[in-house]
């Protein structure tokens, strides 16, 4: 049981913040994070300790679907395929804050598995556990999530400032 | 590997996050000196993925806090008006002072603690259910205070407290919980017994469902009317757990507690 409660209080933040990238919202994120916790204190942790941090993300992810999406299950993300379209993305438009409000315009799927993989650090693997999808699913959903993004930063208002400086010269 | 397939976007994805094995990494490195497309969309992946890392949080997460603790210390970030949970604690505060005056925590174990436990569940299944508790109802009579826990895990959400002065030996506290179909599970809390076993022991008389126990600082007796006894259970665990007596709940009873509250009737009490 310490190790869950050593897991929850190094993961805090990022469970928070992903618990937040599910939910939209501060105060539904806080109480989904509160049931996360509770639900783990209250379980049977992974043999193996460093098996944990997934499991946690695993029980939060898990939560918010008993409590806010039983029954809906999104299908959108793995629609539509971008291949064969030529490659036509502007490096310069790629910053923190064209990221930032990119992220937020992303369908919920889309911005979970970015969640997981580049902001928590998941690999492949583990964020396959998470979902529960198999390993290819995560390759083909997060590749899709990339191309989301930039075609997000691409439509966003916001320009870096590089950018604009470029457009008007 | 096709050139096609080395170079897909998702076989790029995959070789800017490690993911491939080392002989299918070296393909797509090999494939990338020679395809300038396939080149410059490593080098957008590699820059959208340094951008996405440095995106921090856009708030900080609400402090660290175990459970046991979280329904009085969890912050909300918008005003409320007074809640149901900060009726409770205020008629505690009130209830905290009268126990300290009268000195009961230090009485005895009752010798019939299931009975004044009975006595004071029957006395809120007679009342009439009510959305709100009043400050006002809570009936001052004394008995040790233990820390409510919280049951949200169960569906379950504290609705009722009352104090009993007058069983023998120093009485009890009912903490009355009630479910999202009105269904009531009273806790009541007493002196430590040392005759109760230390974890959930079926103690069913009188027609109510009991759950018994006792743990380091008192002790414990669920009690349901017509409760599936298997919820009943799994909440006794629960409570167990977050009173101190009981760290664990094994998966199996985390999960019928969900499936109890989904599939099974609600209880008649």
């Amino acid at each position: 049981m310490q190790a869950v409660e050593r897991a929850l209080r190094q993961n805090w933040e990022r469970l928070f913040s992903y618990a937040r990238r599910l939910a939209g919202n501060r105060d539904v994120a806080a109480d989904l994070l509160q049931s996360c916790a509770m639900k783990a204190l209250s379980a049977q942790p992974p043999a193996e300790e460093a098996q944990i941090r997934a499991w946690l993300f695993t029980i939060l992810r898990n939560a918010w679907i008993d409590e806010h999406r039983r029954g809906q299950v999104s299908a959108r993300a793995e629609a539509g395929d971008a291949e064969e379209r030529p490659w036509r993305y502007d490096d310069r438009l790629i910053a923190t804050i064209t990221v930032r409000q990119a992220l937020d315009r992303l369908e919920p799927p889309h911005r979970e598995v970015l969640e997981l993989v580049e902001l928590a650090g998941f690999k492949y693997a583990e964020a396959a556990a998470i979902l529960g999808v198999p390993v290819g699913t995560i390759m083909s959903r997060l590749s899709r999530a990339r191309l989301a993004l930039l075609a997000a930063i691409e439509g966003g208002n916001l320009r870096a400032l590089a950018t604009r400086r470029h457009q008007a010269s | 590997m096709s050139e096609r397939e080395t170079t897909s976007w998702a076989m790029l994805n995959a070789y800017v996050d490690g993911e491939l094995t080392p002989d299918a990494a070296a393909e797509v490195a090999a494939r990338l000196a020679v395809d300038r497309e396939a080149a410059a969309q490593v080098a957008t992946l590699t820059r959208l993925r340094a951008a996405v890392r440095t995106v921090e949080a856009g708030e900080p997460a609400p402090p660290f806090v175990l459970p046991q603790t979280l329904p009085r210390a969890w912050p909300r970030a918008r005003p409320r008006r007074p809640s149901r949970a900060a009726l409770v604690a205020a008629a505690l505060l009130v209830i905290s002072a009268g126990l300290a005056a009268l000195g009961l925590t230090l009485l005895p174990a009752s010798p019939a603690p299931l009975s004044n436990a009975i006595a004071a569940h029957r006395l809120w299944l007679s009342q009439p259910s009510q959305a709100r508790m009043p400050a006002a109802e809570v009936a001052l009579a004394g008995a040790d205070l233990g820390k409510l826990p919280d049951l949200s895990l169960a569906s379950l959400s504290l609705a009722h407290l009352a104090l009993d002065l007058a069983g023998p030996g120093g009485g009890g506290m009912l903490a009355g919980y009630v479910g999202p179909n009105g269904c009531r599970v009273g806790l009541w809390i007493a002196p430590v017994d040392q005759a109760l076993p230390t974890r959930p022991a079926l103690r069913d008389r009188d027609g109510l469902a009991i759950r018994a126990w006792r743990g380091p600082h008192a002790s414990y007796a669920l009690l349901g009317q017509g409760i599936d006894t298997a919820r009943l259970d799994g909440i006794a665990a629960l409570v167990a757990r977050l009173t101190g007596g009981e760290r664990a709940l094994p998966d199996d009873q985390v999960a019928a507690l969900a499936e109890a509250r989904g599939k099974r009737p609600a209880c008649l009490g």
